[in-house]
């Protein structure tokens, strides 16, 4: 075939046709498409200066001029893709986050070059924007690693932190009668916590298991005053600074090491962790000993410790040795009691929607020491003494003990 | 994009391979026969690209034309063709109108030279260059910047690129040959385009493209210039 193409007119002209038309097909196929669309999308990492890793920042919001629109509101992120407004040469990007401070702002000048270009009829336009140059910022330190924004995530600058270096983390853990000297997490109620340096309240009404707080740079102590919803408490802590610029941009900066309990009247106060570090750590645990007097009242509509357990409405309980009134207004199945440690008994009276319900509970009482330095009185032998339930309640445990474990006393509702 | 390029390859690995045959054919020619090396233009062929005649009677959106001439220096040509094109793209939204200029330039090597009726399989290269302008009006609609209109252009815009040619001229009858080249186009560079992005760039096609190919279906006549009998 190949001999006689170069030997015959006739054929070189076929293939010539035949080509032709193959080529002219496939140009047919050569349609436009709609390929890459705005590229204005621009990646933005937060990292922490100290170790180049990720930060995690607690963003309010995040506005840019031209659009109303409100990005990554009340998020947490380490990094967002904002997209630039293609229709100038520079957006103004602000940020607003919160720290350990409160709320605070930052302002990012981006100035870039933004090029339309068409694409089909079908597709319209694209933009395409280029050169982006950070002009303003008040973050710590900006680094541009790509200048051309993409249409998918990418990261086009770094937002450098410098080291918070005088965060000191609190937590509060619930110990149980057991060996175990760290216990559990507690979430704990705070009216407010405050220092002795500043006036400035931390934390007011809220609720956590840990408190992130700043200690004083200017001395060697720091006490805190913690206002909690079940009462009071102090920590005073001890610690050396040194000042010193490990990043010239950050400047002179104060480094905290060495911390100590200076004194405290929480139940159980341990360092575990004597240097500060970014993100904070934990680094004073506030124990709280053992509960060994909470009784776990269960509502069924049948007896037996196998019947399910059912909610009921409560205007409230009340016990004879307390004013306060627990579970005010509320529908609950199971509620966990305190005992009267300083009594072999405790009335409860429980009230329903339609009537107060009477229940006496008995019990032995022994003096123990928990965790070298709890004191407490362990409840056994626990017993119904009187009750004006219709059906008499029963007892399914009667050991009292920490952390509850199932119900001690059932309260069959007819 | 990726299937064209194949078939492309394809067509040119064909004619590489024809080529080099042909090659081999020439060697046997030449124990019977006497090379004489003559590099004296033995004649002009000059034509025109019959698809954008085609492409601006039926395509509304397409006016275009190019004209092509070649002259011979024994087995090599030097090529050069000149042609215009314009477009005009419309939608709901917009409208986008180009119009420009381009000139190529460039040898090419014919494997066939000692063709009888000096038949042309050819494979070249290009130097092309294109000025023109564009005009963009569209109303852009974005979730983010909102609604506006815009009308956007170039004027007296620049490009440069390269081509690697190939193809055939046969000669039909007297003085009338048809032929065709297909380009693979690359290394587009473009200039003085500071409103907007170029869509579509006469001579080239689509920006976008890193690389790109064309196609001329070329009618010519060859304008003999001197005899060339007993030259191969």
């Amino acid at each position: 075939m190949i001999y006689l193409y170069c030997r015959f007119e006739k054929m070189i002209k076929k293939v010539a046709w035949i080509l032709f038309f193959a080529l002219l097909a496939i140009s047919c196929l050569d349609e436009p498409d709609c390929y890459n669309l705005n590229n204005n999308i621009f990646g933005i990492a937060f990292r922490k200066m100290a170790d180049n890793k990720a930060d995690t920042v607690t963003l309010i919001g995040i506005s840019i001029n031209g659009t109303d629109s409100i990005f990554y509101e009340y998020s947490l992120a380490t990094g967002v893709e904002l997209p630039l407004n293609f229709l100038a040469d520079q957006s103004e990007i602000i940020f607003q986050r919160l720290d350990h401070a409160g709320a605070v702002t930052n302002r990012l000048l981006l100035a870039y070059r933004s090029q339309i270009q068409f694409v089909s009829e079908d597709c319209g336009e694209r933009f395409l924007i280029a050169d982006v140059n950070p002009v303003e910022s008040d973050f710590d330190s900006v680094r541009v690693v790509n200048r051309s924004p993409g249409n998918t995530a990418t990261t086009n600058l770094i937002v450098y932190r410098c080291p918070t270096t005088d965060l000191i983390r609190f937590g509060f853990r619930q110990l149980h009668a057991d060996e175990d000297s760290v216990g559990v997490p507690l979430d704990i109620g705070v009216d407010s916590i405050s220092a002795d340096y500043t006036s400035t309240v931390f934390f007011p009404d809220d609720t956590a298991s840990s408190f992130v707080l700043p200690l004083n740079p200017a001395a060697n102590s720091t006490r805190f005053d913690f206002d909690l919803v079940s009462g009071s408490g102090f920590v005073a802590l001890n610690y050396e600074t040194t000042n010193e610029a490990r990043f010239t941009v950050c400047g002179q900066q104060t480094f905290f090491a060495g911390l100590t309990i200076l004194s405290t009247d929480f139940d159980i106060t341990k360092v575990v962790n004597d240097s500060i570090e970014d993100p904070p750590v934990t680094n004073v645990l506030l124990l709280r000993c053992p509960d060994t007097n909470l009784v776990t009242i269960a509502f069924k509509d049948q007896p037996g410790e196998d019947a399910p357990d059912v909610t009921v409405p409560l205007i409230g309980i009340t016990a004879d040795y307390t004013t306060e009134v627990f579970y005010p207004n509320t529908s609950a199945a199971t509620v966990i009691l305190p005992l009267n440690a300083q009594a072999d008994m405790t009335r409860f009276s429980i009230a329903f929607e339609d009537e107060v319900i009477d229940i006496e509970l008995g019990y032995d009482r022994n003096e123990v020491v928990y965790h070298n330095v709890c004191n407490r009185t362990a409840m056994s032998s626990l017993e119904v003494i009187s009750s004006g339930f219709a059906t008499p309640p029963q007892i399914l445990n009667d050991e009292i003990v920490s952390p509850t474990n199932g119900s001690n006393v059932a309260i069959i509702i007819d | 994009m990726v299937a064209t390029l194949r078939l492309l390859l394809t067509n040119v690995l064909i004619l590489v391979l024809l080529a080099f045959t042909c090659v081999g054919q020439e060697k046997e020619a030449d124990n019977d026969s006497v090379t004489v090396k003559d590099f004296i233009p033995t004649g002009v062929r000059i034509g025109t690209d019959a698809l954008a005649l085609i492409k601006t009677a039926y395509d509304e959106r397409y006016s275009g034309w190019e004209l092509n001439a070649e002259v011979d220096f024994h087995r090599y040509f030097l090529a050069v063709d000149m042609g215009n094109w314009q477009r005009d793209l419309s939608s709901d939204q917009g409208r986008y109108t180009n119009k420009g200029t381009y000139f190529r330039i460039g040898p090419d090597v014919n494997f066939l030279h000692r063709e009888a009726d000096k038949n042309v399989l050819f494979f070249g290269a290009r130097y092309a260059r294109s000025v023109f302008s564009e005009d963009f009006f569209t109303t852009i609609d974005d979730p983010v910047w909102g609604t506006t209109e815009g009308t956007f252009s170039n004027s007296d815009a620049k490009a440069r690129w390269f081509e690697l040619t190939g193809g055939l001229r046969v000669r039909v009858w007297k003085i009338v040959w048809l032929g065709y080249t297909a380009r693979f186009k690359f290394g587009l560079g473009t200039s003085d385009t500071p409103a907007m992005l170029p869509y579509d760039i006469p001579g080239y096609g689509r920006n976008d493209k890193k690389s790109t190919w064309g196609f001329n279906y070329l009618i010519m006549v060859r304008l003999p210039l001197r005899s060339d009998k007993g030259i191969r």
